[in-house]
């Protein structure tokens, strides 16, 4: 499977592990520049960067919280997708985000001006998140206004198992939840030591 | 450039969209489409190396790239738009996230006109479109 392939359906956790092992090779790091903690504890310009893209992009009205009690998205019995950007740069690192498929489909509505009546394929769908995960990716980058302009790659979704529960993600790394109309968006970003 | 200085009704405006994302394509033809801007017509690339042969094709008034790109990323797509006479004219648009004040010194020499940050309202594209654009349709 090719990469640029991959924003067209959503991969399975076996499928995207022989994907990062074949196409994403180890990133080069600038050995002069620091790098970022393993986690990015309370990154305000993330949780900016994640507000501005569906503010302005998705006109959606958010509201952050921090990760903690998670009860009520367990509720959620929609299927949740992975999207994921790596970067690299002055530092290298990855930004990832989490959502039920149902709020993917209805951002891709949003952004494509589509009515309920018209149908969002599989495609679409992870090319909104795929899109999602970089614009927020991208944005925070920017943010930084660090001197060595970042390179990103290509963002992976993937499709997570079911029965998969959203505290499962804080094990890897998201710092925040986005409250979009009652559905929630998971993100966070993850650095190298 | 002719096509652009020509009578708003008799032009010809033939937008390219360079990106790799079928929905921003898709987002910004809607955009532009919306904004209803005479005789335009949009024109789509996945890649630098998809927009140069749409150019070799078709007259083209001006280009929206992306930068981030598999194949020939934007700032190898500009470097060659630049190099050839015949698309010397044409406008050159940059619709990235990177914004960083680094990544646009790095296009500044690469005669890009406008540089648009993702995420952008429709209003933001439409007042470019307007600015690049609305000289010739009171002509």
């Amino acid at each position: 499977m090719s990469l640029p392939n991959c924003l067209n359906h959503v991969l399975r956790r076996d499928e995207l592990n022989a994907l990062e092992k074949k196409m994403l090779p180890p990133m080069r790091v600038n050995p002069s520049a620091g790098r970022l903690p393993r986690r990015v504890k309370d990154d305000e310009r993330l949780r900016q960067a994640t507000v501005s893209v569906l503010e302005t992009m998705f006109y959606r009205a958010v509201e952050v919280s921090q990760p903690g009690n998670l009860a009520e998205l367990w509720a959620v019995k929609d299927c949740w997708l992975h999207s994921s950007v790596t970067f690299s740069g002055a530092f290298r690192g990855s930004v990832v985000c989490w959502l039920p498929e149902t709020l993917a489909e209805a951002l891709t509505r949003d952004f494509l001006g589509l009515s309920e009546e018209e149908t969002v394929d599989e495609g679409q769908r992870t090319d909104l998140v795929a899109e999602l995960s970089n614009m927020i990716c991208g944005r925070w980058l920017s943010t930084l206004q660090h001197p060595i302009p970042f390179e990103l790659t290509y963002p992976v979704v993937v499709e997570e198992p079911e029965g998969w529960c959203p505290s499962d993600a804080f094990l890897h790394g998201p710092e925040f939840v986005i409250n979009v109309d009652g559905e929630a968006i998971l993100v966070g970003a993850i650095g190298e030591r | 450039m002719d096509n652009i200085n020509a009578r708003a009704e008799d032009r010809e405006l033939n937008i390219l969209v360079v990106d790799d994302s079928a929905m921003m394509r898709a987002m910004i033809k809607r955009v532009i489409e919306i904004c209803d801007f005479p005789g335009a017509h949009v024109l789509f690339a996945s890649n630098g190396k998809e927009a140069l042969q749409v150019l070799g094709e078709k007259p083209i008034s001006a280009v929206f790239t992306d930068i981030n790109m598999p194949e020939m990323n934007g700032m190898e797509l500009l470097r060659q738009i630049r190099q050839r006479p015949e698309w010397r004219e044409t406008i050159c648009v940059i619709i990235s996230t990177d914004g960083s004040d680094a990544r646009k010194q790095e296009v500044s020499g690469l005669g890009v006109r406008a540089y648009l940050e993702k995420p952008f309202s429709p209003e933001v594209m439409r007042d470019v479109l307007a600015e690049l654009f609305e000289p010739c349709t009171q002509a």
